[in-house]
C-alpha cells in the first residue's frame, strides 16, 4: 500500500515542477495566474498524502488551511486582473 | 462584484466555514497546531473576502473603522493587563500560576487569556492596514 | 521572481511561500508552516495587491550600472556560504541548539503547563515576554501604517 502512495508523491512532485517551469516560460498573466491556482492545489494533495503515510491528523489543519487561502487570494488575484484595483 | 451570482452564493457559503475554522485554531491551540497569530490571521482573511465581494462599505457596517480600532487596542490591554494580574495576585510579571488552585489550571487560563489577546491585535491590525489602503476611491 | 512586471512577481512570491510552507510542513514544523501559510500565501498577497494600486505598474528597465549591486551580492553569498560550513549538521543529536532548553521543555512541558503542545506552552508560558513584545511590534505597525496613509490622504 506504502508503495502506492509513493509513486503518487513522485507523479505529484513532478506536476509541480512542470507547471513551475511553465510559470517561468511563459509571458502571459491569465495562464500564470491559472498556474498558481494549480500549484496549490497539488500541494493539499501532496500534505494530504503525506498525513496518509505517517497517520496523523494534525497535517489536516493546515491542508484545509492552504485550501481557503487558495481560494481566497485566486478571487482577489483575478478580482484585481479584471479592474487594476482590489476595491470597487 | 456583486452582479456575479456564482462568486456570491459560494462566498456566502464558505464565509461561515472560514471563521468557524478560525475559531478553532484560536481555541484548539493548546491541542493541536495554532494558535492566536494564525487564528487572527485567518479570521481577518475571511472579514477581508466578504469586504471584497460584498463592497467595502457593507464591511464597514459589520466592523467600522472605529470599533476595529478599540478593539485591536484592546487585544494589547488584555495582553498587559494579565501580565499585572500576576503580578497582583503575588507572582511575577506574565506568571500565571496563583491564577487558580493548583498551578497547572492558572497556566491554563492564562494561555486561553493571551492568545485571545494576541488574535484580536493581529486580526484586526490587518483589517486596519486593509481599509487604509482601500480607503478613499480615486 | 526576476520580472519587472510586479503583478506577477506577487504571484510568484505567493507560490514561493507555498512551496515554503510545504518544506516546512515536511520538517516537522507544524505552527511554523500553518503560520507562512496564512501569512505568506494569503494576507500578504491581499496587502501586496492593495499597495499596487498607488503605485506604476511595471518596472521601468534599470539604466544604471549594476556592477555595485553584483559585487556586493557576490560577497554576501560568498560570506554566507562560508558561515554554512560552521553549520550543525542536519539532524545531529548534539547540536548545541538541542541539548539544554530544549530537553528541559520537553520534558516539563506536561507537569508545568498541563497542554499538550510544546510551542504553545513556550510561546505562551516559557517565553511569555517574547510575545508580548512581538504583540506590541504589530500593534505600533499598524498605527504607524494607518498614520502614514491618513496623511497623505489629507495633503492631497
Amino acid at each position: 500500500m506504502i508503495d502506492v502512495y509513493i509513486i503518487t508523491i513522485i507523479a505529484i512532485i513532478l506536476a509541480i515542477l512542470i507547471s513551475i517551469l511553465r510559470f517561468i516560460s511563459l509571458k502571459d498573466i491569465f495562464t500564470k495566474i491559472l498556474t498558481t491556482n494549480l500549484l496549490g492545489t497539488k500541494i493539499v494533495l501532496l500534505i494530504l498524502l503525506v498525513s496518509a503515510i505517517e497517520s496523523t491528523n494534525d497535517f489536516s489543519d493546515i491542508a484545509m488551511v492552504y485550501a481557503l487561502i487558495n481560494f481566497i487570494s485566486t478571487i482577489v488575484i483575478l478580482k484585481y486582473f479584471e479592474n487594476r484595483r482590489i476595491s470597487k | 462584484m456583486k452582479d456575479y451570482i456564482i462568486l456570491r452564493i459560494i462566498t456566502k457559503l464558505t464565509i461561515p466555514l472560514i471563521l468557524l475554522f478560525g475559531l478553532y485554531v484560536q481555541f484548539h491551540g493548546d491541542y493541536s497546531a495554532g494558535g492566536g497569530f494564525q487564528a487572527g490571521v485567518i479570521l481577518a482573511s475571511g472579514f477581508i473576502l466578504y469586504n471584497i465581494i460584498f463592497g467595502i462599505d457593507v464591511g464597514k457596517a459589520v466592523l467600522s473603522q472605529r470599533m476595529s480600532k478599540i478593539l485591536m487596542g484592546i487585544g494589547v490591554l488584555l495582553f498587559v493587563g494579565v501580565g499585572i494580574m500576576g503580578i497582583i495576585l503575588g507572582g511575577n510579571f506574565l506568571e500565571y500560576n496563583s491564577f487558580s488552585f493548583d498551578s497547572t489550571s492558572g497556566q491554563m487560563i492564562g494561555i486561553f487569556l493571551i492568545e485571545i489577546g494576541v488574535g484580536l491585535t493581529v486580526g484586526n491590525v490587518m483589517i486596519l492596514v486593509f481599509y487604509a489602503f482601500n480607503n478613499e476611491e480615486s | 521572481m526576476f520580472s519587472r512586471n510586479l503583478f506577477a512577481a506577487i504571484m510568484s512570491m505567493t507560490i514561493f511561500s507555498m512551496i515554503c510552507a510545504l518544506v516546512f510542513l515536511l520538517l516537522d514544523g507544524v505552527d511554523v508552516s500553518l503560520t507562512e501559510a496564512a501569512v505568506g500565501a494569503g494576507i500578504s498577497t491581499i496587502l501586496f495587491l492593495s499597495s499596487l494600486k498607488h503605485m506604476d505598474f511595471i518596472i521601468k528597465k534599470n539604466t544604471k550600472p549594476f556592477l555595485f549591486s553584483l559585487v556586493l551580492f557576490l560577497v554576501l553569498t560568498a560570506s554566507l556560504s562560508y558561515i554554512i560550513s560552521d553549520l550543525p549538521k542536519f539532524g545531529e543529536a548534539k547540536a548545541s541548539t538541542d541539548s539544554y532548553v530544549t530537553d528541559y521543555y520537553l520534558k516539563n512541558t506536561d507537569q508545568e503547563i498541563g497542554i499538550p503542545n510544546v510551542v504553545t506552552s513556550v510561546l505562551a508560558s516559557y517565553r511569555g515576554f517574547d510575545t508580548l513584545g512581538e504583540v506590541v511590534v504589530i500593534f505600533i505597525a499598524g498605527i504607524s501604517v494607518i498614520g502614514i496613509l491618513r496623511k497623505e490622504y489629507k495633503e492631497q
